[in-house]
């Protein structure tokens, strides 16, 4: 269940665009392979990295990236899955002691969520990438799940979970917020912070006012299943991919709006321009 | 836009423990650091969390948001559906990137408080450090 389980292999710059201290940094490291499947390990690397690199607007950025894969081994493969979501439990001698059925707040356990230690992959990625920016952990396991945090988004190898790491980027990279609703627990009473949701439906002042069009209503469109909301329906639809304000986000149904009706910070759809526009002011100044 | 040039930046780590935050470690870099996302969030006004650089006036030299960084929430997710939870705030760490700025003389933690619900008012001061100055780790 820790470092005692497996062994450091190295690490290798698989994409190389410039020095380290120009470029955006990111570090990769797997959980719950055996030296045996290091050359599967790597091809999971691949796969995220070409899902990554053809997911706009980094499909555009990527010149200012350098991506590392860190090789680490474990002595069992797998991840644990723990006797209170899986009876008899499942246990795995892994470097970064990779486990479903993590503990969120409060303790209640979760059955997709799956975390590493993330202290241990800290100290192992600042041996190898000490400029990194974003941290990132695979874990060798079929079953869907994954997890963020400020310093690891961890996945698994399930071919849905890598959306989870790109979503926990832009969190913890691009300071995001989520754009999904919910029955309110949680939302602010003011404006968010963030740039990408907000209670302020006025062209003139809303934060990502510079994309709204001048014929796009705005709110643009309001909550059906919201019986509580100030909103008021726009008099017609906006056309299709308008940015506007559309009710629903930040864990509220009512009175939060997001910028279009679909972003990888709601549904894993592509990042809506309000994204994209942050994504892309983070990283030009990492372009040659 | 040119390439910025790498400047003198601090990362600093921060521990959380039972809801408390301490500084933990500083370290110093040489990277480029991307200017604040957003416009800049004022307490009372704002909700979320984030981190300020302040001088010794007080005025704000460089804000960053933060996600939960007191970890007291967590995302949830299904193949085509995402949800989060909220409770006690688990133990962890967080870091930021901050300019390496002479001027900087306090970095302040601004968000709700741990055992509020956020949707009971807006952010305020929940911690405030003194700005590590000179040597690493």
């Amino acid at each position: 269940m820790s470092a005692d389980d497996g062994a450091v292999i190295g690490a290798t710059k698989i994409l190389d665009h410039g020095p380290d201290k120009q470029c955006w940094n990111m570090a990769i490291v797997g959980d719950g392979y055996l030296e045996t499947q290091l050359p599967r390990y790597h091809t999971d690397v691949d796969n995220f990295v070409d899902r990554f690199l053809n997911t706009p607007p980094f499909d555009s950025l990527s010149r200012g990236i350098n991506i590392y894969r860190i090789d680490v081994v474990s002595v069992e493969e797998g991840a644990d899955l723990p006797v209170e979501c899986n009876v008899p439990g499942i246990y795995r001698r892994t470097y970064f002691d990779a486990t479903f059925c993590s503990r969120g707040p409060g303790g209640q356990r979760y059955e997709r969520l799956l975390t590493v230690n993330d202290s241990l992959v800290i100290d192992v990625v600042k041996r190898f990438v000490p400029l990194r920016r974003q941290v990132l952990a695979i874990v060798n396991s079929s079953k869907y799940g994954g997890s963020g945090g400020q310093r690891v988004a961890t996945f698994s190898t399930h071919a849905q979970s890598a959306e989870i790491g790109i979503h926990e980027m832009g969190h913890s990279a691009f300071q995001l917020g989520d754009e999904y609703g919910g029955d309110g627990t949680g939302t602010p009473l003011g404006e968010p912070a963030q740039p990408n949701v907000t209670r302020n439906t006025n062209r003139a002042t809303n934060k990502w006012r510079t994309l709204v069009a001048g014929t796009t209503p705005m709110p643009s469109a309001c909550n059906a299943v919201c019986t509580a909301s100030a909103c008021v329906p726009p008099a017609s639809p906006p056309p299709a991919g308008a940015v506007g304000t559309y009710e629903g986000g930040l864990y509220s149904e009512c009175n939060i709006y997001r910028p279009l009706p679909s972003c990888y910070m709601r549904d894993y759809k592509p990042f809506c321009p309000v994204c994209s526009s942050v994504i892309e002011r983070v990283l030009l100044p990492f372009q040659p | 836009m040119p390439r910025f040039q790498a400047e003198k930046v601090l990362r600093v780590t921060f521990a959380v423990r039972g809801g408390e935050v301490r500084l933990e470690s500083a370290e110093r870099l040489e990277m480029i650091l991307p200017p604040p996302v957003g416009e800049r969030p004022r307490k009372g006004r704002n909700g979320g969390y984030w981190m300020e650089v302040l001088d010794q006036a007080g005025n704000s030299l460089f804000h960053h948001l933060l996600d939960y960084p007191l970890r007291n929430s967590a995302e949830l997710y299904s193949p085509n559906h995402i949800e989060r939870v909220f409770g006690e705030p688990m133990d962890g760490h967080f870091e930021i990137l901050v300019p390496d700025d002479p001027r900087a003389r306090e970095l302040v933690l601004i968000g709700i408080p741990p055992h509020v619900q956020p949707d009971h008012g807006g952010a305020t001061e929940l911690a405030r450090f003194a700005f590590p100055q000179g040597g690493t780790e």
